[in-house]
């Protein structure tokens, strides 16, 4: 595959998506930011960025009818998609925020609850390391451990311990990457990372390339 | 580690005690000089606009944010949300507000509501008059009489992400942090404070984190005019003990 593929962005219209666009431009590949499904047709990969609340990302996704477009996407099309922070929350089966459960997509079996962070403050925000599993293929470093930046107060509590690839720690052990096949999420932001978030996101980018 | 960018309005300034900038250098060469120096984070604050009432240039904003991956955080004359969502559009992470969160707390409580409170910064300058601590705004010019203390406890309701806590009595100075006050305001604001005003070098910086326990801060002056870069002052605290970003 060329890298003058196309990169899907999806567009639901949450949080601040332009230092993604950025990144995958200056890494050489073409981001389109749409909701559209012939733009998801025509990308080798997705990315679904985003911050903030749970209840409002799944609420924006079902409104525009993005989550059909999203699991054939990525179940039977098989294409890689890369959640960033809430993105990646909202893999979960379900979220928990003040009180309110909502559904999620579902892609990843686990509940996003808030970081127990103990006497740390919350949101957690600023860089933290990631301990990556032994076998995660897209480390960006060749020791096993790097830092991210974060800014997020929930977290992805999964039900499987091999979907889990990264850790951190604030307060507590909470899931910073999680994988299962196809689908790779990420607590931090690759995109605020400097260098080995760029290497990070390059190495998703060039999944089956 | 994160330098604080002041701004005019056409180049890149810096003062002392927020008074007499000097000109520095070009403002978009200077950002990837530092993108190039191991800082964490940036701050870039438009020290016109509050007081010449005008906005900051967005498209200056979004140039910057094309080329650089990291936090960026801006300040300098933010009124109401739309100045705000202006920001965010051109690449912004977080904004920096400081006269009208002084001003007007309803508004910052709804900009916390809309885009969360990691997004938003309180930034906060003091000078000490007659022994106390007093509150400025409007880029240092106006002294608002309220004790800080009083104040960061008020800021604490507001459920902001961070606050950007600068001593205009050292700004520019390079003579130390000012310790005592920082170490204070830790230890009433529930939030993360961003440290700003006054460091001398990478000692000061050790002294400053063993003490107080923060965890972010910022300096402008010894990078500016003195043969020091971020890289060097994250190495020398390294070695001194501190977990540093690598």
């Amino acid at each position: 595959m060329s890298k003058n593929r196309n990169i899907l962005i999806v567009d639901y219209q949450i949080g601040n998506v332009s230092s993604v666009i950025n990144a995958v431009k200056k890494l050489g590949y073409k981001p389109i930011l749409s909701k559209d499904e012939s733009s998801f047709d025509s990308s080798s990969h997705i990315i679904l960025p985003g911050v903030g609340s749970f209840e409002a990302g799944i609420n924006n996704i079902e409104k525009l009818g993005l989550k059909k477009l999203i699991l054939d996407q990525v179940l039977n099309k098989k294409k890689p998609i890369l959640g960033i922070c809430l993105g990646m929350q909202l893999f979960a089966s379900e979220g928990h925020e003040n009180k309110v459960v909502k559904k999620g997509l579902n892609l990843i079996d686990g509940k996003v609850e808030l970081l127990n962070s103990k006497n740390e403050k919350l949101p957690h925000i600023g860089w933290n390391s990631v301990k990556f599993k032994t076998d995660f293929k897209l480390n960006p470093n060749l020791k096993n451990q790097s830092d991210f930046y974060f800014v997020h107060s929930y977290c992805f509590n999964c039900k499987y311990d091999t979907e889990i690839s990264g850790i951190t720690n604030y307060g507590t052990d909470f899931t910073s990457v999680v994988q299962k096949g196809n689908i790779i999420g990420t607590q931090f932001h690759p995109e605020k990372s400097l260098e080995k978030g760029l290497k990070f996101l390059n190495s998703f980018l060039n999944i089956n390339a | 580690m994160i330098p604080t960018l002041l701004y005019d309005g056409l180049t890149l300034v810096k003062g002392k005690n927020f008074e007499s900038w000097r000109t520095v250098s070009a403002l978009i060469q200077q950002v990837q000089i530092y993108a190039l120096r191991g800082v964490d984070e940036m701050i870039l604050l438009d020290i016109s606009s509050t007081n010449k009432k005008t906005k900051i240039n967005f498209n200056l904003i979004k140039d910057i944010t094309e080329n650089i991956f990291m936090p960026f955080t801006v300040g300098g004359g933010i009124k109401n949300i739309h100045d705000i969502q202006n920001l965010l559009k051109s690449g912004a992470d977080k904004v920096s507000i400081n006269t009208a969160a002084f001003h007007d707390k309803k508004f910052i409580k709804e900009a916390v509501k809309i885009f969360g409170s990691q997004c938003i910064v309180i930034s906060v300058d003091y000078k000490k008059i007659n022994g106390s601590e007093l509150v400025f705004t409007n880029s240092g010019k106006h002294n608002t009489n309220k004790n800080l203390y009083e104040y960061l406890e008020e800021i604490n309701e507001l459920n902001v992400g961070e606050v950007l806590l600068t001593s205009i009595d050292r700004d520019g100075t390079m003579l130390g942090y000012n310790i005592d006050v920082i170490e204070k305001a830790t230890k009433i604001l529930q939030v993360p404070i961003i440290a700003s005003g006054g460091a001398k070098d990478y000692k000061d910086m050790l002294k400053l984190i063993n003490k107080t326990k923060i965890t972010a801060i910022a300096a402008a002056s010894i990078y500016h005019f003195k043969n020091q870069t971020p890289k060097l002052a994250k190495s020398f605290l390294k070695e001194n003990g501190i977990k540093i970003r690598e």
